[in-house]
């Protein structure tokens, strides 16, 4: 496209003088664990991170969140750790699982209409169940890794589990790091997963505290079990509700013994360390344990989206319109485009989600915010506006979603919506928003320089992808090189000819009478008080 | 040297005596976590280093300190690493300094300042040039402090810089902005009931604090009506002057050339107006109780609380390894322990014991757990906190509180930009600048038995607030076993009442 002399000469913008660069040792083990070593010795600290390529996908049919219940128990003790007698331990191990095993067929037996209840039974095991707990706890030493870990000064401290991979991390004074290498080999070799039945109870919890009284997290977990009628990205990562309840301590050890081998696991150290050191270091702690062969992976393919979707629901929330449209995993060649096209509807900055601006979604120069929200012409149908394309290792969604105004009607915002994503077809971005685009690349690599952690997290994410840590910095300029024309090609072939998954969410706030205008604490049984209000 | 001296005074302290050898088994009646470990522990400690002397941050090594004619203080820092700068103002300004017919400016301030353009730049071009530039503007106002900060590549630094001078010195709170904040107001206020853990926030702060405090009040319709553009010009006159600035300067610059172009840019901002009176200190009173608001939900959440203490109080370090231990240190405490780790109750149980404030904080014991568990996890987080009281503690569990603090500090101030802005801050506050070293030999210095007198003189069992949002009808009759319920009905909104306010409702 041709755009006049002095704009060029304006949108020459930032070039990238002096780029700082990274420099990766990456150097793998006998047994296959690759381990990444980046020296940065400006603070004598080092960020660690273990991440296993195993995550939410691989769970499977009827054990959904048992990566994640998985990732939980990790932090229960080992062989040696977390427990003042093994020998003893290990007869009332097996005899809390004989005894749960036994109360949960017995609950499941129950629940069927044809049987009988008989709650007696379900007493009598839970009275065994409570004995046997209460001597095993005697033995155990509570979170002694965690407590060690917080003894030298550990920082960021935890763990997480996302779709594709599962990851552990800390981050250290620079002399603690051989208690770090002993305690992480330790529990990929010689895990033991004590404590199992209540921690499954916790996860359950962090369901409820999470989803189930977070109604826009309940919408947000229903809209990808209608993107995805097979691939198993519709299912949470926490699991859904009964497969948590059901799990088995076997079970989790399984897969535990399937997927967690070195030769599944990426190691970053990011810091105040000296790469030969560092290797030396895991050769020492993580060379004796043997790789694992790995199952073939079994991921249903979502079959094409034929027609439209739609959702409806009715929750205590701020309305909102969302809509998805099936794309392409990480690394697809029209994986960039889509990320350009979601910047150029979304801008940066301005009004973003926080309650004094900055980053989030619905910034103030994007496409759907000078369209929905603030048109120059006057006032508009939504407070926030914002797009995003999601890829992952397994082909992602672009998503559109929008707030109206309060009052206004859900259809003329999917209306506005739609049009505004077909618009990006006709009116591709100018080289103004895609020069906005490039620049925002640049110093956000040079941002995303200022942080141990956030490198370690960025190299491990691309090394497990791709296979190679230079992606981080690749992918970057695959982005930058996205012309108007690739991005109107996409968003044509993705979005406008492919079929939308479109989700209303409506508020229960009905307009027209007012309310209690409660406040002042009322005695118990009376109806909601006036005065105050809070 | 350094290294030296800390570690005599950890290692002097650490084998200091008086905890109690206990029996690791017991829980109930027992005082908490033992001193039971496993072998691998015995390795470990093998493994572990000595501490890293932190580094405190001193005014003339960290920042130079350049005070203009006006008023206003510079606080600079060259740091050449990356290409990048990061300049942050900070200002005397906040929720506590609205006066009544002001409720609610503050907060429109700081979006308008970072939204509503200035008299050179209209809103949307400054947006645009600043994605251009990839620039990071923001500005949050808080309640006795406010911030208004731009980074971006240090190649376009000057311009950064005089986009920040524009939008402190000369902003332009456009209307169409400040209506569409208002929209955004409007849709929170519509929806203060949707989540669970915002409502247990301000309601049960709503009983500690009055409205002439900002943790008592919260944004109504009428509230909304009333903040017009003049109101909040004026609130910004009051306090964006000189003398109530103070600016960080951190980055990829020559630091006397970047001095220079900061004084060009705000050394002919004139001083003068009333000056600001310091904010006085409330002290909220204890409102014990049992106290619900109704909500059809399949988890409870649950807060235990009570006033607490500032930072000025002399057991501020005592009271903040106590608070590790009793629910602050997560899997190292006892709250955690009992409640998540032994019973499943909970995925979050925890306390918190803010001991930085100027003003007095919530003590708070929080908790959400299924409905069924609501009344066990209360009395199991009241337990706790008795317990502390009575003593004694672990050696294990004070250990664990004291070296967590004192190893980690090493993480603090650790790039230059956080100490610049600590510097900076101490100032503000009118602490002392040493306050880091101090708090560090503080820490050092408190004993098990000061723990355990701490927690007698700071925690009220007896004095507590039993707080629950939940599932009314199957809750009711556990919370009423331990005292009279109250019931709390927070107001809701709709549409009318902002029709009542005069806002004409929706569009």
């Amino acid at each position: 496209m041709t755009i006049p002399l002095l704009a060029l000469a304006l949108l020459a913008g930032p070039s990238t003088p002096d780029e700082p660069k990274i420099d990766v040792v990456k150097h793998t083990l006998k047994n296959g664990l690759r381990l990444l070593v980046v020296e940065r010795p400006d603070s004598p600290t080092v960020a660690t991170q273990l991440r296993f390529l195993v995550g939410g996908v691989d769970d499977p049919k009827g054990q959904t969140g048992i990566a994640h219940l998985l990732e939980h128990m990790m932090f229960k003790g080992t062989e040696t750790m977390g427990i003042a007698d093994r020998e003893k331990e290990k007869p009332l191990l097996d005899r809390l699982d004989e005894l749960w095993t036994a109360l949960d067929a017995e609950v499941e037996r129950q629940r069927s209409p044809f049987a009988e209840a008989n709650p007696a039974v379900l007493e009598g095991i839970k009275d065994e169940i409570e004995k046997a707990t209460a001597e095993h706890r005697k033995l155990v030493v509570k979170d002694e890794l965690w407590q060690a870990y917080q003894r030298v000064g550990g920082q960021r401290l935890n763990a997480s589990t996302n779709q594709d991979s599962t990851q552990y991390y800390v981050d250290l004074p620079k002399n603690q790091l051989e208690m770090w290498a002993y305690f992480e080999s330790d529990r990929l070799a010689n895990p033991v997963f004590r404590e199992y039945y209540s921690e499954r109870d916790v996860v359950h919890e962090e369901r409820r505290l999470r989803t189930d009284t977070q109604p826009q997290s309940k919408f947000r977990e229903t809209m990808e079990t209608l993107i995805r009628a097979a691939h198993p990205y519709r299912n949470p990562v926490v699991g859904w509700p009964s497969d948590i309840d059901g799990m088995s301590r076997a079970e989790v050890l399984e897969y535990f013994k399937t997927f967690y081998a070195p030769n599944n696991c990426i190691i970053a150290l990011v810091g105040d360390v000296k790469a030969a050191d560092a290797i030396a270091l895991v050769e020492k702690y993580f060379g004796s344990i043997p790789s694992k062969p790995q199952p073939r992976r079994r991921i249903t393919e979502e079959p094409p989206m034929e027609g439209e979707r739609r959702l409806k629901m009715k929750l205590d929330a701020a309305p909102q319109v969302a809509i998805s449209w099936p794309t392409v995993a990480e690394g697809h060649p029209d994986a960039p485009a889509l990320s350009v096209a979601s910047r150029v509807l979304t801008g940066s900055g301005g009004f973003g989600g926080g309650r004094f601006g900055g980053g989030g979604g619905g910034g103030g120069t994007g496409r759907l915010f000078k369209r929905l929200v603030a048109p120059p012409e006057g006032r508009g149908i939504a407070i926030n506006a914002a797009a995003m394309h999601r890829g992952g290792r397994y082909p992602g969604v672009f998503a559109a979603t929008a707030t109206p105004v309060p009052g206004q009607g859900l259809e003329e915002i999917e209306t506005a919506l739609l049009a505004e994503v077909e618009r990006l077809a006709k009116e591709p971005p100018t080289e103004e928003e895609l020069a906005r685009v490039r620049n925002a690349i640049d110093a956000g690599w040079v941002r995303s320089l200022e942080s141990n952690p956030g490198i370690a997290g960025a190299i491990l994410e691309a090394e497990a992808l791709a296979g190679d840590w230079k992606w981080w910095r690749r992918e970057r300029e695959l982005v930058k090189a996205v012309t108007a024309e690739d991005v109107k090609r996409v968003v044509e072939t993705y979005l406008v000819k492919g079929s939308p998954c479109i989700g209303w969410l409506e508020g229960t706030r009905s307009p027209g009478s007012p309310r209690g205008r409660g406040g002042r604490p009322t005695e118990a049984g009376a109806p909601g008080g006036t005065g105050g209000v809070r | 040297m350094k290294r030296a001296s800390i570690q005599f005074v950890l290692g002097a302290l650490l084998a200091a005596g008086g905890v109690a050898q206990q029996d690791p088994h017991g829980r109930g009646l027992a005082p908490g976590r033992g001193d039971l470990h496993s072998k691998g522990w015995e390795v470990a400690m093998k493994l572990k280093g000595a501490p890293i002397p932190p580094r405190f941050p001193e005014i003339g090594k960290d920042a130079r300190r350049i005070a203009l004619d006006n008023g206003l203080v510079l606080f600079a820092r060259e740091d050449r690493r990356l290409p990048l700068v990061q300049f942050e103002a900070l200002v005397r300004v906040g929720e506590r300094y609205e006066r009544p017919e002001e409720y609610g400016v503050a907060g429109f301030l700081g979006t308008m300042l970072r939204t509503g353009g200035t008299e050179k730049w209209k809103p949307q071009d400054l947006d645009d040039r600043l994605a251009f530039l990839a620039a990071n503007l923001s500005v949050g106002i808080g309640e006795d402090s406010g911030t208004v900060s731009i980074d971006l590549l240090s190649k376009d630094a000057e311009e950064g810089l005089a986009i920040l001078a524009e939008v402190i010195r000369r902003p332009a709170f456009d209307e169409g902005r400040l209506e569409l904040a208002k929209r955004r107001s409007m849709n929170s206020i519509l929806h203060r009931n949707d989540n669970p853990g915002q409502i247990l926030g301000r309601e049960l702060n709503a009983l500690f604090f009055p409205e002439e405090h900002p943790s008592g009040r919260s944004m109504t319709p009428k509230r909304l009506a009333e903040a017009t553009g003049a109101k909040i010009r004026e609130f910004y006159a009051r306090h964006f002057r000189p003398e109530n600035v103070r600016i960080a300067l951190v980055g990829d610059f020559d630091e006397k050339g970047m001095v220079e172009k900061v004084r060009a840019a705000f050394g002919d901002w004139p001083k003068g107006g009333e000056p600001i009176a310091p904010l006085p200190k409330f002290e909220a009173k204890p409102r014990p109780g049992v106290f619900l608001v109704d909500k059809e939900l399949n988890q409870s959440s649950i807060s235990l609380a009570h006033p607490g203490i500032d930072r000025d109080n002399p057991d501020r370090h005592a009271v903040a390894l106590m608070n590790a231990i009793l629910g602050g240190g997560s899997f190292s405490s006892r709250i955690t322990e009992r409640v998540r780790s032994d019973e499943g109750l909970a995925y979050s149980a925890r306390s918190s014991y803010p001991t930085g404030g100027r003003e007095p904080d919530l003590f708070q014991a929080t908790v959400q757990t299924k409905t069924a568990t609501t009344g066990r996890a209360v009395t199991l987080l009241e337990e706790e906190i008795r317990k502390m009281q009575a003593g004694p503690i672990s050696k294990n569990e004070f250990d664990t509180a004291k070296e967590s603090a004192l190893y980690g500090m090493v993480f603090r101030n650790d790039r230059p930009l956080e100490a610049v802005r600590r510097l900076m801050r101490l100032e503000f506050d009118g602490l002392r600048a040493d306050r880091d070293r101090r708090d560090f030999e503080g820490i050092s210095a408190v004993t098990p038995e000061a723990v355990v007198a701490a927690a007698n003189r700071n925690l009220h069992p007896e004095a507590l607030t039993v707080f629950v949002v939940g599932d009314g009808k199957a809750i009711e009759a556990d919370l009423a076993a331990m005292g009279k319920v109250s019931r709390i009905a927070p107001a809701e909104y709709d549409s009318a009442s902002f029709r009542e306010a005069g806002l004409g409702g929706s569009r």
